[in-house]
């Protein structure tokens, strides 16, 4: 026992106290070695798990939404086509895709933002599908010029605001979150969220790079408080009395006022929207877009899938279990989106303004949009 | 001369001296990837990163080491000696449930608490509608800050702090306390000018920990929204695809973590603080009465429900939320993944470990013993650095691999190394096996070397004498070297994050990205597993640990 009391260091100490555990041997459960060793054993086996070969298509997907896997279910149902599924951050998705190179089990990858899908054209991890059906009545300006990637869904980013404590009438545009009138009012959401950097790219586009710099600046002398959370938590800030007016992406108001908890529904009770009209550019309209990839080896299965959630059910799924808008133009809006009525999309080229979307991280950076 | 220096180091050479060095540069190789982008050329990204973030990566981090260090070493301290020196209601229960909040990792601490103050919580429902208070979208404080993520870190890693300075407290005598109060000094005094101090190494190496996993931590800071090392880390690799700027941050972060080990050593310092045999008695706790006794009550109770039952209750709550059905096939398969891979990791850590402490009694020789400790570095390392340096290595060699046999895209191996699991079970090796290492080192030095000798002399190889004569006395710290990289394996998320093979989960990796996706509710299920087992396990350790020592 006198080894106890010897001075040890504090680092092994530390770790013999916590670690160090004097067992008596009798009243232990394992008999012996080999148990462990056959437990390892066992453990083996799974690095060597291996699917059989059925008939299957791989997307890597960066959407959270459990539709979509309803979505993947009823199309293997339909076709008999397995969609193996993996879901992780767009970021992580094209660092993945980059490493794994031209062996990369991926057939589709389908994420939010064209900012996104462009980046990874750029990294030649796409390639282009000419002329396909599917594309049929998809709007020209929200998709690849070059067909390397299709929308499937589009999203508006609009101006959330308190029906009380705001004068609808000084909400005019994305310019007016700049205006002086709201100092101190604005919340936003942080400047490395790619919706807002997107909409800031969409500005620089329509405005040029000085007006949307005085624009961030502006906003960011605004602000209410130093951006944090997402979406919900702006809109939950603005019932809270943090401050009056937001961006947000619509489908997110959706899923707020159909919320299961009752707190958040009573959130939206209080807010009113605003999508910017022509004389301010229009409103910034984004798509979750969905690409074949370079690497793909079930292209044909690829390209049902895409066809598959192009269609009518899909399409009219999106709309009404995440209220996001269909892709499809000869489509009709239905539900919560007719309620919010017809818009001013902004018109420019998706494509164009995704070019942008470094110079809008610079300019967040410079105006201190953390 | 030199002929007797090259014929020494050739009878060196053996299987006892080379497999320790084999490992240790093996294991030793991330360090070396991070530690040699120190001195490369940052690009574009790199420049971006120093002029714009990396003074606020610098200030948080620093902020939140030095905010949770004091905290925990508050709590802790005041704990341990309330709990060690007094008696009172439920104290022998306190002693070990106070420790709980280590089966809660941070980051489901922070999405939790997260949902017990927000604003569309129950709890702030009551305070607004019944008790009429309404404090923006928080209650009380806003909890996406530097000063949440304080308390946060705080709450749940103050149990080392505890844990170190109880046990130190524990083997502590008697007999200075009674001569410092018979020399006059009241207990409050006889704490500050003579407990205090003497505690001061266990203090030290408790805060160590607490800081390493500070250092550590991912999920909890990005869910927060605090910039610190870590996420700028994450930053660097995932959004802006820049592996050079993401290994430079990891090897700033290095030099820190190795600050703090220089600095830890050198606050011991050379001081000595020997236990006279002859004269060990333990302490008698001391019987609290009246308002003392409550007060010591609450004190323990406190941390105990901040840093466990509040964020359990509201998980638990989460999960009658949710429609049933959660408990399918899909989570099964994710709760078999999880604990199959905690396991084999578990086991690959305790049988490198084995070898290694072996080897270094075996070999005898100081430099065996040198790469040893240096291939157990890896716990001070944070695990998104270790992913990282692991990362571009092995996808190098795949790819490698793959070329030499001249594999065309699609056909071939594939990426066996760096996508598959093989990838991420190194990264465990690596980041666990100090835990491994210093259980098993510790069952070791309880046996005398003059068994071994002897079974050496009666004909054993070296071999044989590991598995005959040393393992059956050292189940115990086996058993315990394996719950212990379990649980830390279980709980593990940053290096997970980066190194997990496409559609693989565990539950870890499942519960962040699900409280990221902002469908909370839906972490709880794999959330309340992962404490439920750390609970488990520390309940089991505690319970080892009083049955084995005092």
């Amino acid at each position: 026992m006198s080894d106890y009391k010897k001075h040890i260091s504090p680092a092994t100490n530390t770790s013999f106290l916590l670690f160090g555990i004097n067992l008596n041997p009798n009243k232990l459960p394992l008999k012996s070695f080999r148990t462990i060793f056959i437990l390892a054993c066992l453990c083996i086996p799974a690095f060597f798990a291996c699917t059989p070969e059925t008939d299957h298509v791989n997307v890597y997907s960066s959407r959270h939404y459990q539709l979509d896997e309803d979505l993947f279910d009823s199309f293997e149902k339909e076709t008999g086509i397995k969609v193996n599924l993996v879901k992780a951050g767009s970021d992580q998705l094209i660092k993945r895709l980059e490493l794994e190179g031209r062996r990369s089990p991926a057939d589709l990858l389908f994420t939010v933002d064209a900012g996104r899908l462009d980046q990874a054209r750029d990294l030649g991890l796409l390639q282009a599908i000419k002329n396909p059906a599917f594309a049929e009545n998809l709007p020209s300006h929200l998709s690849d010029p070059d067909e390397y990637w299709f929308p499937v869904t589009l999203r508006a980013r609009i101006i959330a605001y308190h029906k009380d404590r705001v004068d609808p009438n000084q909400v005019s545009g994305y310019e007016s979150l700049a205006d002086p009138a709201f100092k101190n009012r604005v919340l936003m959401r942080s400047s490395e969220n790619v919706y807002n950097q997107s909409l800031l790219a969409a500005l620089i586009l329509r405005n040029g790079t000085e007006e949307a710099e005085n624009w961030a600046k502006g906003v960011v002398t605004n602000f209410a408080r130093r951006p944090s959370g997402n979406d919900r938590d702006q809109i939950t800030s603005i019932a809270a009395g943090d401050g009056d007016i937001t961006m947000v992406n619509t489908y997110y108001l959706g899923l707020l006022k159909n919320a299961a908890n009752t707190a958040e529904r009573s959130v939206m009770e209080n807010i009113h929207l605003h999508f910017p009209g022509t004389e301010s550019g229009g409103t910034h309209v984004n798509v979750s877009g969905i690409a074949l990839t370079n690497s793909a080896v079930n292209v044909e299965n690829a390209k049902k899938l895409m066809a598959y959630l192009l269609r009518d059910e899909a399409q009219k799924a999106f709309m009404n279990h995440n209220f996001e808008y269909p892709a499809r133009r000869d489509i009709e809006t239905e539900g919560l989106l007719r309620e919010w009525g017809a818009f001013d999309e902004d018109p420019s080229s998706l494509y164009e303004v995704a070019q942008l979307r470094n110079q809008a991280i610079r300019i967040f950076s410079s105006a201190g949009w953390r | 001369m030199l002929n007797r220096n090259i014929r020494q180091y050739l009878t060196g050479i053996n299987r006892w001296t080379m497999i320790p060095l084999l490992l240790a540069l093996l294991v030793g190789l991330p360090v070396l990837v991070v530690t040699l982008h120190l001195f490369v050329p940052g690009g574009e990204v790199w420049q971006h990163i120093v002029g714009n973030m990396l003074t606020s990566y610098v200030f948080n981090t620093l902020a939140l080491m030095i905010g949770t260090g004091l905290i925990t070493v508050l709590t802790g301290v005041l704990l341990a000696w309330l709990i060690t020196m007094f008696t009172f209601p439920g104290r022998n229960i306190f002693a070990w449930a106070v420790i709980l909040p280590l089966a809660l990792p941070a980051y489901i601490a922070a999405y939790t608490y997260a949902g017990i103050l927000g604003y569309t919580s129950p709890v702030y429902g009551f305070f607004r509608e019944t008790l009429g208070i309404e404090t923006r979208q928080f209650l009380f404080f806003n909890i996406l800050s530097l000063p949440g993520a304080i308390f946060i870190f705080s709450m749940v890693l103050y149990p080392y702090v505890y844990v170190i300075t109880r046990s130190y407290f524990l083997q502590q005598s008697a007999t200075f306390l009674e001569a410092s109060a018979s020399l006059g000094n009241s207990p409050l005094r006889g704490y500050c000018q003579v407990v205090l101090p003497m505690a001061r190494p266990a203090i030290i190496g408790g805060v160590l920990l607490v800081l390493m996993e500070v250092l550590n931590d991912y999920g909890a800071v990005r869910y927060l929204g605090v910039d610190t090392f870590s996420m700028g880390i994450f930053t660097a690799w995932f959004s802006f695809g820049d592996a050079t700027a993401a290994l430079k941050l990891s090897a700033y972060l290095l030099v820190v973590v190795f600050l703090l080990i220089i600095l830890e050593r050198s606050l011991r310092g050379k001081a000595h603080y020997d236990f006279l045999d002859t004269q060990y008695r333990p302490l008698k706790p001391k019987v609290l009465y009246g308002w003392k006794q409550w007060s010591a009550v609450a004190i323990c109770f406190i941390p105990l429900l901040l840093g466990f039952l509040l964020p359990v209750l509201q998980l638990i709550a989460w999960l009658f939320q949710l429609e049933p059905g959660y408990w399918n096939m899909q989570f099964l398969t994710l709760v078999s993944n999880s604990f199959f891979l905690a396991l084999g990791a578990a086991l690959l850590c305790v049988v490198v470990s084995l070898l290694l402490v072996y080897s270094v009694r075996v070999a005898k020789i100081p430099a065996v013993k040198l790469l040893t400790r240096f291939s157990t570095l890896g716990y001070a390392i944070p695990g998104a650095v270790i992913a990282v340096g692991i990362m571009i290595p092995f996808t190098r060699a795949d790819h490698a691999i793959n070329n030499l046999i001249g594999a065309s895209p699609g056909a071939g191996p594939g990426l066996i190394l760096s996508g598959t699991l093989v990838a991420l079970i190194f990264g465990y090796l690596v980041r666990f096996l100090a835990v491994g290492y210093n259980s098993v080192e510790s069952g070791f030095s309880r046996i005398s070397p003059s068994l071994e000798e002897a079974s050496r002399s009666l004909g054993y190889s070296p071999f044989k004498t590991l598995m005959r004569v040393n393992l059956p006395l050292l189940r115990g710290s086996l058993l315990s070297a394996v719950i212990l990289v379990f649980i830390d394996v279980l709980k593990e998320l940053p290096l997970t994050l980066i190194l997990r093979p496409f559609n693989f989960d565990t539950l870890a990796t499942k519960s962040f990205v699900f409280a990221i996706d902002e469908r909370i509710p839906e972490s709880a299920p794999a959330a309340l597993i992962i404490i439920a087992t750390g609970t488990v396990a520390v309940a089991l350790l505690n319970r080892l640990i009083t049955k084995g020592k005092l």
